[in-house]
């Protein structure tokens, strides 16, 4: 109910065929759970919660990603982890052109795995994190325009749980035209 | 003509060069006014055409390619999404660059089906249509935009919105997904950038000189849109103007309106105006040029003709040719004509000084001629007169010379006669010798009757006594029977008469008597001497008997005289004969010389009078010759 009524706020003001790509959104849900569910991916960020990272070395590294919009191996071996293969994998299901991208972030909102190069690599002061990891629930933000993509969209993240436990977060950015 | 004639050449050539100028200047600077007028009105026209369908391209190109971006803009994903899914960042900043990429535009701003202005290139207009979505949606733009339409009704007054007249672009924004409509996107074109667009043909205007060139848009209902031509001012009524009209070709922004370009006729004409004016300064400093040309060419032509001219009238003046003419350097025929002159000056003079000299010394030889004439006339008259003398002589000698012959043989003639007569004379002398002895004898007879005479005449005048007085009774009678007559009164008068008759008888035999008494007396008289000769006769006849006697001796003596003579009057007679004809002979040849003479005189006369010809002549030409002063 908490999540229909956050999608009525969202769809305030909006023209029926924006609430219709809404609901189209809505519909994607399952598949989205699915993917947050899928073990290769709880294994990929169980592993990297289990290598323990400090937030400072993540910052850390988080300043790197973000003082070059190159690819660098540090980004490079991000987008080729194991993680980011699921994460394809589930995109192709769903569909390439309507998941605009996909991230994993470990306990701390580090970036496990993603289809492509976010903005930053540390997401734990942002809501996409904050509000599945720590409360536990899907949040879907409210519409806007990816630059990256140069397309709008609609990000829905979900808890990643282990074993009841969440060990992190995936977010799914939708490009809310494609769907 | 008679101003002319008045004039000098140099005047008239001057006068000449300039109307053949203006002759040639006037019929090209009508033409070319007449050209460049047209030209000029047609080149105006084209060129307000060109500015008018300029203008009409430009801001038909201009509201097309606005209305095109309007469109295009319309389509825009990010817009379109923006409105579709509410949200507004990406489309605020989209419309910020956009309108900053288009600053023609003076504001972009996006709206909703209803009216709400949810994004715009400024903050400002968002908020200024914020709570205004009723007002919106009254607009003309706004309604029509929501059918697919644009409207531009009234852009033209200050939108309250933008605080400035703008042209909405106002575009229905759909939806990509279902094609509806989803809002509006109002792109208002500042109106007063159409002041940029047509302010390079409004520089071009000024740059060709026309300050008053104004360009004008007029809507379909002939409402004035824009102007470049001031407010204030009022277009003159006769203002050039041409239009250019947008066709409704396809369906658009700015469909009918006109465009006009209008100038002002003053200023569109200034360069015709500004041409005549120099063309007229041009002419006149053609007409200058050639008059100072003219002056020149004729003062050149004419200046050494009037020196000549003056030269000509001083030699005629003052008969001075020992002027000298300036022979100029120039090689043209007034160059030539001075140089001729110059030489025929020369000539002049030398002729002059011959003439004169010659007239000098003809003067001189008419004179010596003169004199020698009138000498040889003087000797020439002495000798006619000497001839004439000569002649006279010859004359008087060939009629001695004649009379002599004519002696000679007269002589001779007598000399024969002599001869004759001298035998004659001894026949004669000896009859004579008989004659006088029988006229002694007759004289004794003469003596006797001569008496016998005397007698008779003494008696005839006893008679005449007796006459005389029977005469002088009849004369008495007479008077007496006059008187009776006269007592006897008117019968008496026949008796007087006859009385007077028998007077007038009587007196003429008396006179009748005594002059017969005077011959008597003369008679008896001559009887008395003849008496007395005869007497004396008688005597001298013997003395002449003898004297005849001798005079028989001489006779014969001569005749031997006589005979010698005749021979020697034969010889004279010849020489005489031959001297006469030789005195003929001079004579002809005097008579031919005196002829000669006379001719000669003739001659000599003609000779004078050609020599008074001559002398006039030479005294004329003298007169003339000393005119002119060398």
């Amino acid at each position: 109910m908490w999540c229909f009524g956050m999608v009525l706020t969202v769809l305030a003001g909006m023209p029926p065929d924006g609430v219709a790509q809404l609901e189209k959104v809505e519909r994607l849900m399952p598949a989205l759970q699915r993917m947050a569910v899928d073990p290769e991916l709880v294994r990929a960020v169980r592993e990297q919660n289990a290598r323990g990272a400090s937030l400072a070395s993540i910052r850390a590294d988080d300043d790197g990603w973000l003082s070059t919009p190159a690819m660098t191996p540090f980004k490079q071996r991000v987008l080729d982890a194991a993680c980011s293969r699921v994460l394809a994998r589930h995109r192709e299901v769903v569909g390439v052109r309507k998941v605009a991208e996909a991230f994993v972030m470990d306990r701390q909102g580090a970036l496990v795995g993603a289809t492509r190069r976010t903005s930053d690599y540390w997401q734990g002061d942002e809501e996409k994190f904050q509000v599945p990891f720590k409360q536990g629930r899907v949040l879907t933000e409210h519409p806007f325009f990816d630059e990256s993509s140069q397309s709008y969209v609609i990000q829905v993240s979900l808890p990643v749980r282990d074993g009841g436990q969440v060990i992190g977060a995936v977010t799914v950015g939708l490009s809310l035209l494609d769907l | 003509m008679r101003l002319l004639d008045a004039l000098s050449l140099r005047t008239r050539l001057t006068l000449a060069v300039c109307l053949l100028t203006l002759c040639a200047l006037l019929p090209l600077n009508i033409l070319g006014r007449i050209f460049i007028t047209d030209n000029l009105q047609a080149q105006i026209h084209a060129t307000l055409r060109v500015e008018a369908q300029g203008l009409r391209d430009l801001v038909e190109s201009t509201l097309a390619e606005r209305e095109a971006n309007a469109r295009s803009w319309s389509e825009d994903a990010i817009l379109r999404g923006a409105l579709l899914f509410d949200t507004f960042d990406k489309s605020d900043a989209v419309l910020v660059a956009l309108e900053k990429r288009h600053p023609s535009f003076a504001g972009l701003v996006l709206f909703t089906e209803e009216g709400r202005a949810v994004s715009a290139s400024e903050e400002r207009l968002r908020k200024a249509y914020a709570g205004h979505e009723a007002q919106v949606r009254a607009t003309p733009w706004f309604r029509a935009a929501l059918n697919g339409r644009m409207d531009t009704t009234g852009f033209t007054r200050v939108d309250p919105f933008f605080e400035r007249a703008v042209l909405p672009f106002a575009v229905p924004v759909l939806s990509p997904i279902s094609g509806a409509r989803i809002g509006v996107l109002l792109a208002a074109y500042d109106w007063s950038q159409v002041g940029q667009v047509v302010a390079p043909a409004l520089e071009r205007a000024r740059a060709r000189g026309q300050q008053s060139f104004a360009l004008e848009v007029l809507d379909s209902e002939g409402a004035s849109l824009f102007d470049t031509h001031e407010r204030d001012l009022a277009r003159p009524d006769d203002v050039v103007s041409v239009e250019a009209i947008n066709e409704r070709t396809a369906r658009d922004v700015g469909d009918g309106w006109r465009f006009v370009a209008t100038v002002d006729p003053e200023d569109a004409y200034a360069p015709l105006v500004k041409a005549a004016r120099v063309a007229i300064v041009l002419t006149v400093l053609s007409l200058l040029v050639a008059g100072v040309g003219g002056w020149w060419l004729a003062r050149g032509a004419t200046g050494p003709i009037a020196r000549l001219s003056a030269l000509v009238s001083r030699v005629v003046r003052e008969g001075d040719l020992t002027q000298q003419v300036e022979v100029s350097t120039r090689r043209d025929e007034v160059g030539q004509l001075a140089s001729a002159f110059s030489q025929m000056m020369d000539h002049l003079r030398e002729s002059t000084r011959g003439l004169q000299q010659g007239t000098k010394v003809l003067g001189q030889t008419v004179a010596e001629l003169t004199a020698a004439a009138a000498q040889q006339e003087r000797t020439l008259t002495k000798q006619a007169a000497a001839l004439q003398e000569t002649q006279v002589t010859a004359q008087e000698i060939k009629q001695t010379s004649l009379m002599a012959a004519e002696r000679s043989q007269a002589v001779l003639g007598v000399t024969a006669r002599a001869r004759e007569v001298g035998a004659a004379g001894e026949a004669t002398v000896a009859a004579s010798l008989e004659g006088f002895d029988q006229l002694r004898e007759q004289v004794g007879r003469v003596a006797s009757t001569i008496s016998a005479l005397n007698e008779r005449t003494q008696q005839i005048g006893g008679i005449t006594q007796t006459v005389k007085d029977l005469a002088d009774q009849s004369n008495m009678l007479a008077l007496n029977a006059a008187i009776e007559a006269v007592r006897s009164g008117e019968h008496g008068k026949g008796f007087g008469v006859v009385a007077r008759e028998i007077r007038s008888l009587a007196d003429q035999s008396i006179t009748s008597t005594g002059r017969v008494r005077e011959i008597l007396d003369d008679i008896r008289q001559s009887i008395q001497d003849a008496v007395r000769q005869a007497e004396q006769s008688q005597g001298s006849a013997e003395t002449g008997l003898t004297q005849v006697r001798a005079s028989g001796d001489s006779l014969r003596e001569l005749t031997g005289i006589i005979q010698d003579n005749a021979s020697a009057a034969q010889q004279i007679a010849a020489a005489v004969t031959q001297q006469n004809a030789g005195v003929a002979q001079i004579f002809t040849a005097v008579t031919d010389l005196s002829r000669m003479m006379e001719e000669s005189m003739q001659g000599l006369q003609s000779s004078q009078r050609i020599t008074a010809s001559l002398r006039e002549v030479a005294a004329r030409m003298e007169t003339v010759a000393a005119t002119y002063r060398v």
